[in-house]
């Protein structure tokens, strides 16, 4: 359905979407020569009210990212809405043929969070999107922008809005018309920056991964509450991009030492590090993040001494997890070797991951699919060379044998040699 | 001097031979001689030590007839074992508890246990006995050194073995005294400020009361 009436101001240039009673068309308004968005309804369409709506929620939002309105009309038959043209790339397009760096994909998903903020801050009550697809991010040299409010609704008429999105982009109780709040956007910014990984050198960056797996789960009061919240975890790693070699003395801040299975050591290894480290110079420091250990240390440990919340044994220095009846302490500055014993996902905060893999048959070892990623090592303990061979010929990736030792709280010779090599190959401390 | 000064500044805390039981398992009693001695400070201060600092499984038992600490612990009501307690901070308490109850919780609780009598009776006598390790807060100042010879009448028997001794002041006249009246380990009583809020510096004389 063409609309009568608008020749007289506007050139139609290309039709974009056509319906019996609705079209979208990009035109050119004569006067001035500019592309502009007409967007007609038929007044017996039963959603004709759609476009007033539209037009009402873009007016109270204060961003420059969206597109803004122009004028809205009305005949005895149509209404229409002409809206500014936005010229760009989309998204999609746009990764059909770039891969993009970390850096370019933070700096989108944290534009994107820009707009969405701006929506959830309107005037008048949050705006919910409902329609975050790459087809309508559009990329306008250094500026990201945000296109189609067809279906957004205020927060406050969610409940009576029907249950529309794009199946795939779409939150889950979006389309199941379940109550909906601003969490449905976070869903949806996170499926963008999913796509975009997926599209970037940064495929296997576990950090990024665990940010869409929070961000896009499928159970609500799983999900990351707000896009603020998302946008601050976006804005943490880009700082974490832009001052990785900031600090001259500290590489790595955070060390996780994380066992492919129960008993292959990684408590040991982790503490055996960080009492090198310290014998080097480096302030380095245990934690355990799951048990008590330097707790059980301090009971077993002859000569120990504890002051502000560590434990000191000759180079060995673990942080003491208190309890909630005791004095808080300040953490100290240096490298922090987290002992996650084998829990994957705690070890993904952190700057770098050791994973610690036995060798015994009986051992079931997992391994996560973000192995393969540079800030991962390997390293074999209590194993033969064989299976350490076979090991890194499954995973493609170097695997570190680490020596037999007899000792049980010192640090034999050929351990310091490993350890050191560990270290000064991975990169991990100077 | 000036690195005396600086060695004595940065003194950290030993905890030489803090080992407190094999099994973790332990209960410990505090009575006092007289009133006002500062009995639930120090148990409440040596529960939230064992809970925070050692990370023991601590259960703590008020063992009187109307609770003081409920306003305090009584936040989060939990259920355990067919008792009714609170859990604060990492310790569970068993408030206004009577002397069976008490006796089912130490034969049945894997953990540490902090009895803390209100007032010492022959009825609770038989919790006392249960006890690992009594301590009998004290003074031999001449207004309350009556209180501590009837207690030690009354404490005659079982509950006279292994007793510690808590002074309230560090009295060298005192604490020979005592060892040679009763043959008790003396000890000074520890300043706390807050039992609910410990500092590393309250983990030294209260290793050494536990142990």
């Amino acid at each position: 359905m063409i609309p009568d009436g608008i020749s007289d101001r506007y050139d139609i240039v290309q039709i974009l979407q056509e319906t019996a009673a609705t079209a979208v068309l990009l035109v050119n308004y004569k006067k001035i020569g500019a592309l502009r968005i007409l967007k007609a309804i038929h007044r017996a369409h039963p959603n004709a009210h759609s476009i007033l709506s539209e037009a009402h929620l873009l007016q109270g939002i204060k961003s420059s990212q969206i597109p803004t309105i122009i004028s809205v009309e009305d005949t005895d038959e149509m209404y229409y809405l002409v809206e500014e043209y936005v010229e760009g790339q989309s998204l999609r397009e746009y990764l059909l043929d770039t891969t993009i760096t970390k850096e370019t994909l933070l700096n989108i998903a944290i534009s994107l969070c820009n707009v969405i903020e701006a929506l959830h801050n309107a005037d008048g009550g949050p705006i919910l999107y409902r329609d975050m697809k790459p087809e309508h991010v559009i990329l306008q040299n250094d500026t990201v922008r945000l296109i189609d409010f067809g279906i957004a609704v205020r927060k406050s008429e969610a409940a009576k809005a029907r249950p529309l999105g794009t199946i795939n982009w779409a939150a889950p109780e979006q389309l199941k018309a379940g109550p909906l709040d601003e969490r449905c956007d976070v869903f949806g910014v996170g499926k963008i920056i999913e796509f975009m990984q997926k599209n970037s050198l940064e495929k296997d960056d576990y950090k990024l991964r665990k940010l869409v797996i929070q961000a896009t789960d499928e159970d609500i009061n799983n999900r990351i509450s707000s896009i603020t919240i998302l946008k601050n975890r976006l804005l943490e790693l880009q700082d974490k991009t832009i001052n990785k070699y900031e600090d001259k003395r500290y590489l790595c801040k955070k060390i996780a030492v994380v066992g492919a299975a129960h008993a292959v050591g990684a408590t040991r290894i982790a503490m055996n590090m960080c009492r090198l480290l310290n014998k080097k110079g480096t302030d380095a420091y245990y934690k355990d993040e799951k048990g008590d250990n330097v707790h059980s240390l301090m009971e077993n440990l002859d000569g120990a001494k504890i002051k502000d919340g560590i434990l000191y044994h000759d180079n060995f220095r673990g942080i003491l997890n208190y309890g909630e009846a005791v004095e808080t302490q300040k953490p100290p500055k240096g490298v922090y070797l987290i002992d996650c014993g084998v829990d994957m996902e705690a070890a993904l905060d952190c700057d770098k991951i050791i994973v610690i893999a036995g060798g015994a048959p009986w051992q079931k070892q997992c391994f996560p699919d973000w192995i393969g990623d540079k800030t991962v090592t390997i390293i074999g303990n209590m194993t033969g060379k064989l299976n350490m061979i076979k090991l890194a010929k499954s995973l493609k990736k170097k695997v570190y044998m680490y020596p037999h030792s007899t000792s049980i709280m010192g640090l034999s010779k050929e351990e310091e040699r490993i350890i050191q090599k560990i270290l000064q190959d991975e990169k991990l401390c100077y | 001097m000036k690195n005396f000064a600086i060695k004595l500044f940065r003194r950290k805390t030993s905890i030489k031979n803090i080992k407190i039981e094999e099994n973790n398992k332990k209960t410990i009693g505090v009575i006092g001689a007289s009133p006002k001695m500062g009995v639930t400070h120090l148990s409440l201060s040596i529960a939230n030590f064992l809970c925070s600092a050692l990370k023991k499984k601590t259960l703590y038992i008020e063992l009187c007839d109307d609770s003081q600490l409920l306003v305090v612990v009584g936040d989060r009501q939990i259920n355990f074992d067919g008792h009714t307690g609170f859990l604060y901070k990492g310790v569970t308490y068993v408030l206004a508890c009577d002397v069976d109850e008490a006796i089912q919780l130490i034969d049945s609780w894997e953990g540490f246990i902090v009895v803390d009598f209100a007032s010492y009776s022959k009825t609770n006598s038989i919790v006392f006995q249960r006890c690992d390790t009594k301590l009998l807060i004290g003074s031999m100042t001449s207004w309350c050194s009556r209180n501590v010879y009837q207690i030690s009448n009354k404490l005659k028997g079982d509950c006279m073995k292994n007793i510690s001794y808590i002074n309230l002041k560090n009295d060298k006249a005192e604490t020979v005294l005592i060892k040679k009246e009763f043959k008790w380990n003396v000890f000074v009583r520890p300043i706390i400020d807050n039992p609910f809020r410990l500092k590393e510096s309250d983990f030294e004389p209260l290793i050494q009361i536990i142990k």
